[in-house]
């Protein structure tokens, strides 16, 4: 086994720039992870709150208090001072979505029918401007249809109305078909981020490796050596097969530590399994690339332009559903296109029947497809190569 | 002899394929890859009807206010108002379609209205909006038919008469599209990668480091000339790769910029600058051989680029709020918050304020290269 030993030696030579790509997928896994909530199953229904920033510029009115104290009930109230530059930045980066400010004599100006008007600042179109919009003329329809229908409403009067109305709220209940999964949990950003990383150090490190015993003036000596041809590349084959499975198995049992119990469940299984796949078909286009790469220079921008463009392409980075559909088409030409697919069914799979689980199967399949053929054009490559004579 | 050097420097640094690769091809790679996976943020954040179901039993046959308070949101003809895409089923054909996310939620008739969801989020919450509504009216009838009774009349038709009480007030003459942030980045990580060809010019300066080094140390001319010289050279290349990258991004694209042709280019070249003179910087403090600085060139770039938001948009917010010397000492957030104060303010104070920390950065830069790189001598090589 001298072959598989010398495999390993290469391997140990590149650790630091092949262990480059592992941290940083460690690090963005525990950044997005910070991010995103784990959200529970709910049991009661919480309602969603926008992120806005409210200025009550009309304190002495109780009509506008009680408004601004409706707003903090409804939405998240976000304190930012109220400049020109601090505002736009905000709303650049959505810290708020939605600014309220209420001008001065406002509660007086709605009471005395005259043109009672709130500015607010948005973000055009979306849907937090519409549901805010809504919010706020359904609070100030309310209170003018009592101020115009209840001659000489007391402001006192005309808040406990409106206190007793907007706390009627509809009764939601939260049904729990067996046990949920939530569709946005870290696990599936996780899974995710493996095709990235598993990409970009299977590619590195096969590559090389295979560059490294592809020199001429290795390969010759190595074809004097007393081996045969045949264990030679079935032990090349074997170390490039074994280091793929420890970098694969490295990166699900750290999904152990990294989410605890969102782990732990039969879906998990499911994800390895397709983790393990994806990382054939990598194992294969590493293949293919090492028999025709060249350079060692080419290496890193060759990796770098597939590894980036198959993950941006096919949904790695960004989620499927808010991708266009014209670039989904062509990804669909991408096996790590049907890799998130199935990472995205797998998060989402609440009842194992045949009915959920065969889709999946069929993208595993698709997948192992890829592989194949991949496999094969480079094992075609390479008996080109040999009987062209070139070494 | 100046403009000879700047000529067969200019020649072998665009000659040079793996620089040429990493800091003209591998952006115009990234930025088309960003426009096709990240969506416009106009369409992402749109609303959109939410898919809903409506339980058909007899209490919601019967009940025709109602009925007709759903249709003024859901009815197709009137698209302005549209809120809701209603299925009308039965309760084993909702509970289906729940489970199999095809509607966010449905509404069951069982003494009033009452909404079945499968998690909160914020469809859910529109969807219990507009319950909570058609039950808050309810009670608003009853007080007011209390309270005075002649009016429910009157009431009754100012509720089908909503009016707006809210004056939008735009924050900028620009949208807040924040999708831009990602390419502002991708520019100043172009501008930092730059520095690939400044590193270059220093090697190939210093006598200890390469043979064509000691060799331009051995010629009767001024150090410091050679090197204004073969310095220019990379950063006329390094204007050029930025302003090709602009063009891409814009035409091909469809990137903006605002509409300042003139401060884009200053922009432009103030990157320019700080990006070749940050990599003569590294290259001349950092001994080591040339992919040492290198790496070291492209793991600060990086570093830099996420602190501007180029992987996470968000980044750069956290950063510019939370520690704001952070902000104004990356040279690549200060690149990037250039053309988004350009795009997005209409004042200039801002603007200006990074023009002048770019090109503070540079002179800083050169001075650290000129004072390790002078008189340097050697005994032996």
């Amino acid at each position: 086994m001298q072959v598989f030993k010398t495999y390993f030696k290469i391997v140990k030579k590149n650790i630091v720039s092949l262990s480059i790509y592992f941290f940083v997928f460690l690090g963005i896994s525990i950044l997005i992870s910070g991010q995103i909530p784990e959200s529970k199953p709910d049991e009661a229904f919480s309602s969603y709150k926008s992120p806005i920033a409210v200025f009550n510029y009309d304190k002495s009115s109780d009509i506008s208090n009680d408004f601004e104290i409706f707003l903090s009930k409804n939405a998240k109230i976000i304190e930012i001072p109220d400049e020109v530059e601090s505002l736009q930045d905000a709303l650049y980066f959505r810290k708020v979505v939605y600014i309220v400010k209420i001008p001065n004599g406002f509660g007086e100006s709605l009471k005395s029918g005259n043109n009672a008007v709130i500015s607010k600042t948005a973000i055009g179109g979306s849907e937090y401007n519409i549901y805010m919009d809504l919010l706020i003329n359904k609070y100030m329809n309310t209170a003018k249809r009592y101020i115009n229908n209840i001659p000489n409403i007391t402001n006192e009067q005309l808040n406990t109305y409106l206190e007793k109305d907007m706390s009627v709220e509809a009764d939601v209940k939260v049904q729990n078909f067996g046990s949920v999964v939530n569709t946005e949990s870290n696990i599936r950003y996780y899974f995710n981020y493996f095709a990235y990383a598993i990409f970009a150090i299977i590619i590195l490190g096969v590559t090389t490796i295979i560059l490294t015993f592809n020199d001429p003036e290795i390969k010759k000596r190595n074809l004097g050596s007393p081996i045969k041809l045949s264990s030679y590349n079935f032990q090349i084959i074997l170390g490039s097969l074994v280091f793929t499975l420890i970098v694969w198995a490295l990166i699900c049992l750290i999904s152990f530590p990294m989410y605890g119990s969102a782990a732990l469940n039969k879906n998990t299984i499911l994800l390895f399994i397709n983790a393990l796949i994806i990382s054939l078909v990598v194992l294969s286009i590493s293949f293919l690339l090492g028999n025709v790469i060249k350079s060692k220079g080419a290496i890193s921008a060759i990796n770098n332009i597939l590894t980036l463009g198959l993950s941006f392409l096919s949904g790695v980075f960004v989620p499927q559903e808010i991708m266009s559909e014209s670039v989904l088409k062509i990804a669909t030409f991408t096996p790590t296109y049907w890799y998130v697919k199935a990472v995205d069914s797998i998060t989402s799979l609440t009842v194992w029947s045949s009915e959920n689980i065969l889709p999946i199967v069929n993208y595993m399949v698709i997948q192992i497809i890829f592989a194949v053929a991949i496999l094969a054009i480079s094992l075609l490559i390479v008996k080109q190569k040999r009987s062209s004579n070139q070494i | 002899m100046f403009l000879h050097i700047f000529l067969y420097r200019f020649k072998c640094l665009i000659r040079d394929k793996q620089v040429m690769f990493w800091i003209f091809m591998f952006p115009i790679l990234l930025a088309t890859l960003f426009k096709m996976a990240i969506p416009d943020v106009g369409n992402l954040e749109k609303f959109e009807p939410i898919d809903i179901a409506v339980v058909s039993n007899i209490e919601y046959q019967e009940s025709d206010v109602f009925k007709s308070a759903l249709s003024s949101v859901s009815d197709k003809a009137s698209d302005s108002d549209l809120m809701f895409n209603v299925k009308v089923t039965t309760l084993e054909e909702a509970n289906e379609l729940l489970i199999n996310n095809k509607i966010k939620g449905y509404i069951l008739m069982d003494n009033g209205p009452k909404v079945i969801v499968k998690e909160s989020g914020f469809s859910q919450t529109i969807l219990k909006g507009f319950i909570s509504n058609y039950l808050q009216i309810t009670s608003q009838y009853g007080n007011i038919l209390e309270a005075n009774p002649v009016a429910v009349q009157n009431f009754m038709s100012e509720i089908a008469d909503n009016k707006s009480y809210i004056k939008e007030v735009s924050s900028a003459s620009a949208s807040p599209n924040n999708s831009l942030v990602y390419y502002y980045a991708l520019i100043a990580m172009t501008c930092l990668y730059g520095g690939m060809l400044g590193t270059k010019e220093v090697i190939n300066i210093q006598a200890n480091q390469s043979a064509q080094g000691a060799r331009v140390s051995l010629a009767p001319t001024n150090k410091l000339k050679v090197f204004a010289s073969s310095i220019l050279a990379a950063t006329v290349i390094q204007i050029l790769i930025i302003l090709f990258l602009l063009v891409f991004l814009k035409f091909a694209l469809n990137i903006d910029f605002g509409n300042q042709l003139a401060y884009v280019l200053l922009t432009v070249v103030a990157g320019s600058f700080v990006g070749v003179s940050f990599g003569a910087m590294i290259g001349s403090v950092i001994i080591g051989r040339e992919t040492l600085k290198s790496g070291i060139l492209i793991s600060v770039t990086m570093l830099c680029s996420f602190l501007s938001g180029m992987m996470w948009l968000d980044m750069k917010y956290i950063v510019t709020n939370k520690f704001p010397i952070m902000a104004y000492i990356n040279p690549a957030n200060v690149i990037s918050d250039a053309f988004y104060a350009l795009y997005y303010y209409d004042t200039y104070t801002r603007f200006f304020t990074n023009i002048g920390l770019l090109f503070g950065f540079s002179i800083i830069f050169y001075l650290i290269t000129y004072f390790t790189m002078r008189r340097q001598k050697y005994a032996s090589i």
